[in-house]
C-alpha cells in the first residue's frame, strides 16, 4: 500500500519534471525577455536550501503531527481508564443502601479503587501540565473534585458497618461531580 | 551519627482501617499508638538528628479517616519536636496524594 503510493508519487515527480523541460525547450526564445544563466553561490545556495525545505518540510511536520497524535490518543486512554474505575466506584455506591453494612470485600473494593484512581490522576497530569488549556488538569480534578469525593465516600467508611443515606447521597452526588470534570477534560484534551 | 528509622503500615496491617480503635480493626489510632509512638518518641523527641521514614506504600488503599488521624496524632505529639519537618519524612510511591494530604493534616492547628 505504502509503496505503491511512492511509486506513483516518483512517476508524478519524473513527469512533472519531463513536463518542465519540454515546455521549456518549445518556448525557448520568449520575445522581449532575457533569462541571466550565471548566478552566484548565494543564491545557488539559497536555491538548494529551498528545494530541500521543500522535500524535508513535508516530512517534519507530519512526524510532529502524528507524534501529538499518539499522546493524545495515549491520553485519551488514561482518562478513559480512570473514568471507568470512577464508574466502577459510582456502581458500588448506587447499590448501597442505609440498610447494608460494609463488607470487608465493599471496602477493599472501594479504597483500592480510590489509589488507582489517584495515581492514575497524578500520573497523567505529569503530561497534561505541560499543555496549554489542560495545565490545571491537577487543581480541577485532583485539588477540587477527587479529594473532596474521597473524602465524602471514606471519611465515615468502615467495615461492618452501614452508612447513614446522606452519606450514600453525598458520595453519589461527589462521583457523578468527578465523573464530569474527567468528561470535560477529555473534551479538552480531544480538541 | 543520625539514623532513619523506616515504619511500614503494610507491617502492620494489608489493609489499613479507619480512624478510631472503636471503629475496628487496624485503624490509624491503633498503628499510632501500637506500633509508631514508640519508635517515634525515640527518634523524634529523644534525638535530635535521627529521622523518622513513614512508608504507606504496599497496603491495598487508604481511607482518608485513615490518614488524617495519622496527621493528626503525628502533629499533636511531634509538632514541637526540633527541625519535624526534616525528619520526619513520608513515602507514598503508590499513591503520592497521600503524602500532601499527610502535610495539610500536621499543620492544622487541634484543640
Amino acid at each position: 500500500m505504502a509503496s505503491s503510493k511512492n511509486t506513483r508519487e516518483i512517476v508524478t515527480s519524473i513527469v512533472l519534471i519531463l513536463i518542465g523541460v519540454g515546455v521549456g525547450s518549445i518556448i525557448n526564445d520568449i520575445p522581449g525577455i532575457t533569462f541571466n544563466t550565471e548566478i552566484d553561490l548565494a543564491t545557488c545556495i539559497a536555491i538548494l536550501g529551498l528545494v530541500a525545505t521543500i522535500f524535508i518540510m513535508p516530512f517534519v511536520v507530519e512526524r510532529k503531527l502524528n507524534q501529538q497524535d499518539n499522546i493524545n490518543k495515549v491520553v485519551l486512554i488514561d482518562i478513559d481508564s480512570i473514568y471507568s474505575d470512577v464508574l466502577k466506584l459510582k456502581q458500588i455506591y448506587v447499590e448501597l443502601t442505609p440498610r447494608t453494612s460494609i463488607s470487608q470485600k465493599k471496602y477493599v473494593e472501594i479504597i483500592a479503587l480510590f489509589k488507582t484512581i489517584s495515581s492514575g490522576i497524578l500520573a497523567l497530569n505529569t503530561e497534561l501540565e505541560k499543555r496549554q488549556k489542560l495545565e490545571n488538569f491537577k487543581n480541577d480534578v485532583y485539588d477540587n473534585s477527587y479529594t473532596p469525593t474521597k473524602e465524602s465516600c471514606t471519611e465515615t467508611l468502615v467495615i461492618k458497618k452501614k452508612l447513614d443515606e446522606k452519606t450514600i447521597l453525598d458520595a453519589n452526588e461527589s462521583l457523578n461531580g468527578l465523573c464530569s470534570s474527567l468528561r470535560t477534560y477529555r473534551y479538552e484534551a480531544y480538541s | 551519627m543520625s539514623k532513619t528509622v523506616v515504619v511500614r503500615v503494610s507491617d502492620f496491617a494489608e489493609i489499613p482501617g479507619a480512624r478510631y480503635i472503636k471503629d475496628g480493626d487496624n485503624s490509624a489510632e491503633e498503628f499510632f499508638l501500637k506500633v509508631l509512638k514508640k519508635i517515634a518518641d525515640q527518634t523524634l523527641l529523644e534525638s535530635s538528628f535521627d529521622n523518622l521514614l513513614i512508608d504507606l506504600d504496599n497496603t491495598r488503599g487508604y481511607p482518608s479517616s485513615f490518614i488524617s488521624e495519622l496527621s493528626k496524632l503525628c502533629s499533636i505529639n511531634y509538632k514541637k519536636a526540633k527541625k519535624v519537618k526534616q525528619r520526619l519524612s513520608i513515602k507514598s510511591d503508590e499513591d503520592p496524594g497521600l503524602e500532601e494530604r499527610f502535610w495539610s493534616g500536621f499543620k492544622q492547628k487541634y484543640s
